[in-house]
């Protein structure tokens, strides 16, 4: 078990920078997830940090330990690929066991830990078959089960729940969370679905274009972007994000509508309201934002619907099920404190 | 039945198709088995036959036995001749494939995974001298052979088999591993193995099929190889089968039925070897690895 450490690293392939510079440390045991569209630079950082990657500058330290020079095999550092690369000639046992097996350790440590492993993951009935002979699921588990094995001081994850489809994925994040419970070990997952990284992490890092957008624990992340950017990647459906003018404890909307904000902030702003804070009220009222409704889908538990008003589209979640249906004009009012304000031109959460 | 009948034209297109195909490959083998047990006699008549009228194994004889008659005469037997020759063509040919399929393995993941300045260019050139017909090198290199005491060995024969042959191989091999994902090796690192414990416990096996196609047709080229043992094996030292069997055409009597015979013989081992690593070209290894 160790903590991570990563400090001003940067990368250039060539003469291409893609990372320009991140910092975050991962403490003891805790489980964080580094999330951002895709390109951003997640799989490039964590293969930095298991050796795979050489660091152009800035160091990666494990357990106080500067790794830069350090080869993979050295790191004590197991991963879970994207593609699992499970070894297709190996049993499911021989794939497990690999490691130890390296490592010289005896036949009856191997067998032990073995069986260990695949009790915990449910794979005990598959341990002779091949990486071929089991569903994606399965195999999945089976890429788990060749990290655990050797309790290595530090797991990286690199989107292994990306092409499990919505039920198994929903299991498995259930089971890759209790697993960390159960090994208390320090694990860094990479997603770039941000529900996945709210319901497993302890901690959040989210990453845009090569550059630390934010870290923080999840609810922070979804109560306090720290830009505009965090605020409309986090959370799900997004957050809106209309530009507005602020002045004087107010903010004027593109369609003309003026609202009282609770900020002194002047100037060209982001107004950034959550779909779940908006509250159906009728199109007068007072603080309400009229708006015709375009769409309304509903999945059982909540209803999302979309609705425009010159140029200006909001989209809002209820879970009440309330009687609105498309061509409806309808009003929608900011909750009390639930108003995000980012500056528009550099994006920064404005108070 | 209706469905048979729809597709009847393009079913004996394709039938006849097969069959124009084995008889263009089969064709000339079962020709020369055919010839290797037709009486010498009937060998010369006018009428053509599809099978010998007397079928003897009179020339399989000649070519084993301890004496042997030709014409009538007793002659020197060929099976010394035969015998020496038949193993010289087996201890090039395995020789040369052995080389080229180690040296091809480790060579072509070299030109893969490793990172060295000129590493393109290099394997350019390489694959480049396949383009380069033999005879313009022949000369050159007789007189470098010479230069170097290996005219007539079977280390010369089979250093020239494997410069020859290697081009090819390593072409293959490194298409096979530029199809293996990286993170297969990678997986290995990190499990804590070294670069090389990676490659032989995790990419050779998987690289199987690709080394016994690189054997078979090594072996198969080398096997058939005529050009390069008639310039480089003037004796029975090295002399293979493909440059023994022309010679025994004698200046007064071509002798087709011995020709054949050991024609037919010589086709066993390359057979045998197809035959059996044949079940180990099998495709799908690398199915499991992902997703
Ligand atoms: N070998 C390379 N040469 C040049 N650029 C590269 C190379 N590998 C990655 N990149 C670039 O580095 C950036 C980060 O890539 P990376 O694979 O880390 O993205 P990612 O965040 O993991 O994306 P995804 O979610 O799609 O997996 C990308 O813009 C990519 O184009
Ligand atoms: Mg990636």
């Amino acid at each position: 078990m160790a903590e991570v450490s990563i400090r001003d690293v940067t990368k250039s392939y060539g003469s291409t920078k893609v990372m320009h510079g991140v910092s975050f440390d991962v403490a003891d045991g805790e489980f964080v997830a580094l999330v951002g569209p895709s390109g951003c630079g997640k799989s490039t950082l964590l293969r930095m940090i298991a050796g795979l990657e050489e660091i152009t500058a800035g160091t990666v330290s494990i357990a106080g330990r500067v790794v830069n020079e350090v080869e993979p095999k050295a790191r004590d550092i197991a991963m879970v690929f994207q593609n699992y690369a499970l070894y297709p000639h190996m049993s499911v046992r021989d794939n497990m066991g690999f490691s130890l097996h390296l490592r010289g350790a005896s036949k009856a440590e191997i067998a032990t830990a073995v069986a260990r492993a695949a009790e915990i993951l449910g794979l005990t009935p598959y341990l002779d078959r091949t990486p071929k002979q089991l569903s994606g699921g399965q195999r999945q588990r089976v890429a788990m089960g060749r990290a655990i094995v050797r309790q290595p001081a530090v797991f990286l994850f690199d989107e292994p729940l990306s092409n499990l489809d919505a039920a198994l994925r929903v299991q498995m994040r259930a089971e890759i969370r209790a697993l960390h419970e159960r090994l208390g070990s320090t694990s860094i997952f990479v997603t770039h679905d941000q529900v996945e990284a709210m319901t497993m992490a302890d901690r959040i890092v989210v990453m845009r274009a090569g550059r630390l957008e934010q870290a923080g624990p999840p609810l922070e992340l979804y109560d306090r972007p720290a830009n505009a950017f965090v605020a409309g990647f986090i959370g799900s459906p997004a957050m809106n994000l209309l530009a507005a003018q602020a002045d004087s404890g107010q903010v004027r909307l593109a369609s003309g509508q003026v609202l009282q904000i609770e900020s002194h902030a002047a100037g060209a702003v982001l107004f950034g309201i959550r779909p779940e804070h908006l509250a159906l009220c009728s199109p007068d009222a007072e603080g309400a934002i009229a708006v015709r409704v375009s769409t309304v889908e509903s999945t059982g538990t909540a209803m999302f619907v979309a609705a425009q008003n010159d140029g200006l589209t909001l989209h809002a979640l209820f879970t009440d099920r309330p009687a609105v249906k498309r061509g409806d004009l309808i009003g929608l009012r900011p909750m009390a404190g639930m108003v995000h304000l980012f500056d528009s031109a550099s994006g920064l959460r404005l108070g | 039945m209706t469905r048979r009948f729809k597709h009847l034209p393009g079913q004996i297109g394709l039938w006849l198709g097969v069959a124009l195909l084995v008889l263009w490959s089969v064709g000339p083998v079962y020709w020369s088995f055919v010839t290797s047990i037709t009486p010498p006699n009937a060998l010369v008549s006018n009428s053509l036959h599809l099978w010998p009228e007397a079928a003897t194994w009179q020339h399989y004889a000649k070519l084993f036995g301890a004496n042997s008659t030709s014409q009538g005469n007793e002659v020197a037997s060929v099976w010394p001749q035969f015998s020496r020759a038949f193993a010289n063509s087996l201890i090039t040919s395995l020789a040369a494939t052995a080389l080229v399929v180690i040296i091809a393995a480790f060579g072509a993941w070299a030109f893969v995974r490793l990172q060295f300045p000129g590493r393109d260019v290099l394997f350019v050139l390489v694959v480049a001298t396949l383009a380069i017909p033999a005879y313009t090198v022949m000369i050159p290199l007789y007189r470098l052979m010479i230069s170097l005491g290996l005219i007539d060995t079977y280390t010369g024969v089979t250093l020239i088999y494997v410069s020859a042959f290697l081009p090819l191989a390593l072409w293959l091999m490194r298409s096979v591993y530029q199809a293996m994902p990286l993170s297969l090796e990678e997986a290995a690192w990190l499990d804590g193995a070294s670069k090389l414990r990676a490659f032989v416990q995790v990419v050779l096996p998987l690289a199987g099929p690709g080394l016994v196609a690189c054997g078979i047709l090594t072996f198969l080229s080398a096997w058939g190889q005529f050009m390069v043992p008639l310039v480089f094996s003037p004796t029975l030292a090295t002399k293979p089968l493909t440059v023994l069997i022309p010679e025994f055409v004698t200046r007064n009597y071509v002798d087709y039925g011995l020709m054949n015979a050991a024609g037919i013989v010589a086709i066993a081992p390359p057979l045998l070897l197809v035959m059996f690593l044949n079940r180990y070209l099998v495709s799908g290894l690398m199915a499991g690895a992902g997703k």
